[in-house]
């Protein structure tokens, strides 16, 4: 019985003219562009110097700090209310002040200081934008020999497993999930639903196929069609990224293949709920959201409110995102991940056995 | 035995009562009318009967077989064409006919020997490879009735299924209900038109929810002393007091 089933499904589905697309484009896409909008990475901070010592050691670190990329010059101002003027009026947001007796100082004592002011009404940027600031700063020392200019005695972080603090290296895993999750919760929804509107549905009902058998025969073609897209998903962030797991392509596999039985259970138990493919696919979206913003993808989970990080527990998509960074950044091996491992196969039971329940009391 | 067996059966959704007490039986082979205004309750009833629907109260036994208890069993016993078409439009003919067949547990020469001969039938051998959706109506609803048939059930429950059919293709598809019923399948259908109530051979006439008149046609119209069903049905249904 099953395997007439599966066959009507796929001949379905290749003959389907939306779904191709859905499985190809829409992951490239995505993998190429989401790196690039959702990047954390700052660029063009708008920066006010002001050098008093004009001398050729400032001019040198004023060049070196410009040419790093990460800055863009608003002004060089004679005085420092004047940059302070620029801030004010939101043209520039972090001040660099070198003082007049900059370069004597380091000649003779080997060590001077240099003020960084910075606009912290874009927090993010002005936090940023410091911290870029000191670090070329200290590059300078580095490079001239001298043991200190500006602070130099600060805190270091050093990033062990994205040394460059590469975005896209981070956000590719994190998107591969995001699409497995869409392909499982929402287009299989929206295949059911839509016998369910055609009413071919009906014709199944009255057939002695199983409940579960039918939904069986549609999760199948949605795990085969979420390791496809996998695939090309990893190949594309090799092509475009180079990006390589670290850890064992079994592992992410594995993952994935419990993650789809997951979602498309997900899927499947949405459909239950609606009689049209509107209320299917917004309410699958619904969960979406909710579930791709309290994953960690786009915002680290850490930096959210208690009280979100309490129920980022409850989302599926929060354990494969980590699962998948730990594989692809760290080589986690399965034995690292086992807690990680139970909790997915936990849900994949449980959107499963919703599903086969409320198809049943449905009936 | 009897193909179906009818007492006091009832489906009440909420406060409303769509299917009152409705009592009846249908002897194997025959051909049974079932027929009322739109929303007199002949659908849900029937559902009921397929095993789709769970009856509030009552008691109705399909091919011997109890509703509430065997609806497994009635499954692998009937065939069901619903008022919506329901071939799948995006698979070819012969691969509904495939799917359909395998469901009921044909086997591989089964499969092949009933896709001919019911091609053959149906005059369909140059569409096999048709998608249905591109199929006229008229040939849709003889395939969707062919498929319905194809695992030889004993009832095949058919709900209007002419709606939106030319009167040719009409007759051309009561010549397949009558060779069905020649085969033994028990045919219980629902109408809206009164000549093809005059083809079955009882009718039962549903009104809000209760059934009101039940025999043949010829002895239905001597009881309401005219000549064609038509007054029949409009002297029952002029009592209905809801509307659809």
């Amino acid at each position: 019985m099953l395997r007439y089933l599966l066959e009507k499904e796929f001949k379905q589905i290749r003959r389907d003219r939306f779904m191709p697309k859905i499985i190809f484009i829409i992951p490239i896409m995505q993998l190429i562009i989401l790196p690039f909008a959702a990047n954390f990475e700052m660029r063009n901070i708008n920066l006010s110097i002001v050098d008093n010592d004009h001398s050729i050691t400032s001019t040198q670190l004023v060049d070196k700090v410009l040419s790093s990329g990460y800055f863009r010059l608003t002004d060089r101002s004679e005085r420092y209310d004047e940059a302070l003027t620029s801030v004010e009026s939101n043209e520039s947001d972090i001040i660099l002040e070198i003082p007049s007796d900059f370069e004597r100082d380091l000649g003779k004592e080997g060590t001077a200081d240099v003020m960084i002011a910075a606009n912290a009404v874009n927090g993010t940027k002005g936090g940023l934008g410091s911290s870029y600031l000191s670090s070329i700063i200290q590059d300078f020392n580095r490079e001239k020999g001298f043991t200190s200019v500006g602070s130099g005695r600060g805190v270091t972080s050093i990033n062990l497993f994205n040394p460059h603090l590469n975005y896209k290296i981070y956000m590719v895993p994190g998107i591969m999930v995001f699409l497995l999750t869409i392909i499982g919760g929402s287009i299989s929804a929206l295949n059911i639903v839509s016998e369910k509107e055609k009413g071919t549905i009906e014709q199944i009902n009255v057939s002695p196929v199983p409940k579960s058998l039918f939904l069986l025969s549609k999760l199948i073609p949605f795990w085969v069609i979420g390791f496809v897209l996998l695939t090309v998903a990893i190949l594309v962030a090799w092509l475009i990224y180079g990006l390589v797991p670290e850890g064992s392509f079994g592992v992410i596999y594995l993952f994935a293949a419990v993650y789809l039985i997951a979602f498309t259970g997900f899927g499947l138990a949405i459909s239950s709920f609606s009689s049209t493919q509107q209320q299917a696919m917004l309410t699958a979206f619904f969960f979406l959201i909710i579930f791709a913003l309290l994953s960690g993808l786009f915002t680290p989970i850490s930096s959210m409110p208690e009280w979100a990080q309490k129920i980022t527990l409850a989302n599926p998509v929060r354990y494969f995102v980590e699962v998948m960074r730990m594989v692809y950044l760290k080589g986690s091996s399965f034995a690292d991940l086992q807690g990680h491992f139970v909790i997915v196969c936990l849900f994949a039971i449980f959107f499963n056995l919703l599903a086969v329940i409320s198809y049943r009391k449905k009936g | 035995m009897k193909a179906i067996e009818v007492k006091q059966l009832t489906k009440r959704f909420g406060t409303f009562t769509a299917v009152d007490h409705i009592s009846f039986e249908v002897e194997p082979g025959e051909i049974f009318g079932f027929l009322g205004a739109n929303g007199a309750g002949k659908t849900t009833a029937m559902r009921m009967l397929c095993g789709l629907s769970i009856p509030t109260s009552g008691e109705a036994r399909v091919a011997g077989f109890d509703v509430y208890r065997e609806s497994e069993s009635i499954k692998r016993n009937i065939g069901y064409m619903s008022q919506k078409f329901s071939l799948y439009g995006d698979l070819k003919v012969w691969e509904n006919i495939r799917l359909f067949g395998g469901i009921y547990g044909l086997s591989k020469q089964q499969l092949s020997r009933k896709t001919d001969e019911l091609l053959d039938i149906l005059g369909l051998e140059k569409e096999r490879n048709t998608l249905v959706d591109s199929l006229p109506l008229g040939w849709k609803q003889k395939l969707s009735f062919s498929v319905a048939i194809i695992h030889e059930p004993k009832i095949v429950f058919l709900d209007e299924p002419t709606g939106g059919v030319d009167p040719v293709t009409r007759r051309q598809f009561w010549e397949l209900i009558y060779e069905a019923a020649a085969r033994g399948i028990t045919v219980f259908v629902t109408t809206h038109y009164m000549d093809e109530a005059e083809y079955c051979n009882r009718v039962s006439i549903m009104v809000d929810g209760k059934i009101e008149a039940l025999d043949s046609p010829s002895a239905l119209k001597r009881d309401f002393k005219t000549t064609n069903m038509n007054q029949v049905f409009h002297a029952l249904a002029r009592k209905a007091t809801r509307g659809e």
